[in-house]
Formats: C-alpha cells, sequence, structure tokens
C-alpha cells in the first residue's frame, strides 16, 4: 500500500504500517453495512455487528486505498448500507472494535479480491 | 478552362506537396509503439487490505535481489539486517513502533523495481512520460539531448533519464537519483523495500555514481517489461541487472491517483497507530 503510514524503526522504512492490528490473529465478523466509506487515503467498512448480549456495536474496518481496490474490481457502490455481510480481518490489538479488512462474503457471495495473503507482504 | 487563371495556386499545391513529401524522406522521427492504457506490475497486485498475495519466497525470486555488493557493503547491510530484524519482531508483539510519516511518493528506481502503482506511458517523438498513480511522473528525453553537464545537474529523487528508440524498445539511461532520501536503498541512508516480513531482506546501497540503463519494451498485447541494468562502481563489484514485466489493468480503464495528503486515519496513541475513520458522508 503506498498512502497513509508507514513506520520507521531504526532506519528502515516501510510502505506502510499496519502493526495496530494484530496479524496473528483473524477473527470473522457477521453484520449489517451501516457505511461503505470510500475515502483516502484508505477506505472503510463499518460495520454493525450484535454483540453477546444482543446489542449492536459498531467497528470499523479498514481497507487500502481506492486506487489499489479499483484495481481488484471494487468500487464506491460495491457496498450498500444494510447489506448483510461476513468479513475476516485481523483486529486491533486490544478492545477497540476495528480491523484490518481481509476477505468477505457479501449479498451476492465472495466480495470481490483474492484471498489473504497467507504471509503479509505489504 | 482558363488554365492560367489556376497556375498560382496549383504551384502552391505542389510546392507544398513537394516541401511534404521531402520532409517525410528526411524524417527520422521513430515509428512510436501504441502502449496504451495502464500498466501495473505483475505480481504487485494489491489486495484489499494492502497486502499483496505473495510469500516470502516468491518476493525474493520476482525481485532477482542479488546486489553484486563489496564485501564492506554487505556487512553493512548485514548488520542493519539484523538489528531492524529484532525491532520489527517487538513491534509485531505491540511494541511502539517508533514514529511515522507518509509515504506519498516512491522516486526512482522503485516506480520500476518495486511499485505497488499504475501508470500509464505516453510516448512522444521527443519525449515519453511514465505517469505513475502516485502523480509522479518519469520524463524520458528523446531529442538527443546528452544529460546535462556537471554544473548544471543535482541529484533528484528521479534523476535525469534520456532516452533513444531502438525499433519499438526505448533505452533509458537515467543518472543523478538523490542518495538521500529514496527509499529502495540509496546511498546514506539504507531503507527496506517491502514492509511484512521479508523487509529486512531486500536493502542495498547505491553510490550517488549510480547509472541506470533500462530498455522498454512490449513482450505482446497485454504486457511491457523493463530490462534494468544498475552500474555502481563504487558499492558494486560487477553490474546488476533486473527484469520487471507490466500487465495491462484489466478492473479498470483509465487512471485514478492515490491521495495520501488528506484526512489522517491512523494516528499514533499513547506510543500506537489507531484508527481514525472517516466521519460518515452526512457529516462530512
Amino acid at each position: 500500500m503506498l498512502a497513509g503510514l508507514i513506520a520507521i524503526s531504526g532506519p528502515a522504512l516501510a510502505h506502510h504500517s499496519f502493526t495496530m492490528f494484530d496479524q496473528s490473529k483473524t477473527v470473522t465478523l457477521r453484520g449489517t453495512i451501516k457505511d461503505f466509506r470510500w475515502t483516502n487515503p484508505h477506505v472503510f467498512i463499518e460495520l454493525l455487528v450484535k454483540n453477546d448480549q444482543g446489542n449492536e456495536e459498531e467497528w470499523s474496518i479498514e481497507m487500502t486505498s481506492p486506487e489499489h481496490l479499483a484495481r481488484d474490481g471494487w468500487r464506491p457502490g460495491t457496498l450498500k448500507p444494510g447489506d448483510k455481510v461476513s468479513l475476516n480481518i485481523h483486529p486491533l490489538h486490544g478492545n477497540a472494535k476495528g480491523g484490518e479488512y481481509l476477505s468477505g462474503t457479501g449479498p451476492n457471495g465472495p466480495l470481490l479480491g483474492q484471498p489473504p495473503p497467507s504471509e503479509g507482504r505489504k | 478552362m482558363n488554365l492560367r487563371r489556376y497556375a498560382p495556386a496549383a504551384a502552391l499545391v505542389i510546392v507544398l506537396l513537394t516541401d511534404s513529401i521531402a520532409a517525410l524522406g528526411a524524417s527520422s522521427e521513430p515509428i512510436l509503439p501504441d502502449w496504451s492504457g495502464q500498466w501495473q506490475q505483475v505480481g504487485a497486485t494489491p489486495s484489499p487490505d494492502g497486502g499483496f498475495y505473495e510469500s516470502l519466497d516468491q518476493v525474493l525470486k520476482e525481485m532477482q535481489w542479488s546486489p553484486p555488493n563489496k564485501p564492506a557493503i554487505q556487512a553493512k547491510i548485514d548488520k542493519i539486517v539484523m538489528a531492524e530484524r529484532k525491532e520489527m519482531a517487538a513491534v509485531r508483539r505491540g511494541a511502539n513502533p517508533g514514529g511515522a510519516v507518509r509515504a506519498c511518493t516512491f522516486g526512482y528506481p522503485a516506480l520500476m523495481l518495486d511499485s505497488p502503482l499504475m501508470f500509464e506511458v505516453l510516448p512522444t517523438p521527443r519525449e515519453t512520460a511514465l505517469i505513475f498513480s502516485s502523480r509522479e511522473i518519469r520524463h524520458v528525453y528523446t531529442d538527443g539531448r546528452a544529460h546535462p553537464g556537471k554544473d548544471d545537474l543535482w541529484r533528484t529523487r528521479w534523476g535525469d533519464s534520456i532516452g533513444h528508440w531502438e525499433g519499438q524498445t526505448l533505452v533509458i539511461d537515467t543518472i543523478a537519483i538523490d542518495p538521500a532520501v529514496d527509499f529502495l536503498h540509496l546511498g546514506g541512508t539504507p531503507v527496506v523495500a517491502f514492509g511484512g516480513i521479508e523487509e529486512m531482506q531486500l536493502i542495498t546501497y547505491l553510490s550517488p555514481e549510480t547509472h541506470f540503463i533500462e530498455r522498454l519494451r512490449m513482450i505482446d498485447t497485454n504486457h511491457l517489461q523493463d530490462e534494468m541494468t544498475v552500474i555502481d562502481p563504487v558499492n558494486f563489484t560487477k553490474p546488476w541487472h533486473l527484469t520487471r514485466t507490466y500487465e495491462r489493468v484489466q478492473a479498470i480503464h483509465r487512471m485514478v491517483y492515490e491521495d495520501c495528503e488528506g484526512e489522517e486515519r491512523n494516528p499514533i496513541v499513547n506510543g500506537h497507530f489507531t484508527l481514525a475513520p472517516p466521519p460518515s458522508p452526512a457529516k462530512r
């Protein structure tokens, strides 16, 4: 990914950093699209998910840039409010309701894009 | 018909035609290839999370990462790699990543060697422009000029490029890359090529004396190929040859640009990156 932040650790510089996400965990969220925010530098899915108590919680799922997503076939209208989806994410470290998008299933089957990378060339 | 009435006009037409034919015959302009469309590096198609569908082995193989470093340079790199590996391991365990900056441009040679961007190529008789979705542009002058002289040249992130056509192959000669800021490797600040697990594997140093020669051509209707030779008389024991292939972008047929100058989505709070989703459209 080009856009966004890159971590500087010592002298090194990476294209970006998603170090806030726990790359060792994959969580599947089932919920309803609240918003598909096609914004720079990154696109976000705002997803309403019911917790164990039956209360809706809003999760923010970060994707890559609109330019990158467009080359994968995504468009601003790919997801619409009210769509029922299942998303696989790397969650944020800690308890905040957020994560990094990996893959998903939408109302019409698998969402665009390919399977998540088994190893992260970011 | 009064032929004499039309004689001046006829003479003018003949003169113009003669000039045009002469100009055509004398023209040394190349017949330029049609490289229209959008291109992206093979193997660098980003996934929806911004990563790439490649393993480390694939990346190393595809990158042809074997810079012919002189021993002193290699020792320097090895030391950095080891230190960096420890730091990144700590970051993955949740340690403070140590700060952040925006990466909005790539510079050369990263644009050609390791770019997740799409780009267009616009050949014209006197210049070919390579326009990348980071809004970076490489200008390759093919009008026969030489590189600027020593007193008229300074290093930049994109260097100075001149070129010529050999049939349908564009031969590009690039010098004057700024070693202080480029990410892949140049000069004073060694910087890694990638994030992810392989980030420490792909660094090298290039000196300010580095000279690049590229041969850019279409190898079939859907692929461009760049054969690059990196000549660094200071840091390398021999020239370094790399090849990159670019494929047509299929899912979109117009140029759209990255825009990473906008809102912050990943502010650092208490030493950690966090999420700051954009406000809903109604609130913007």
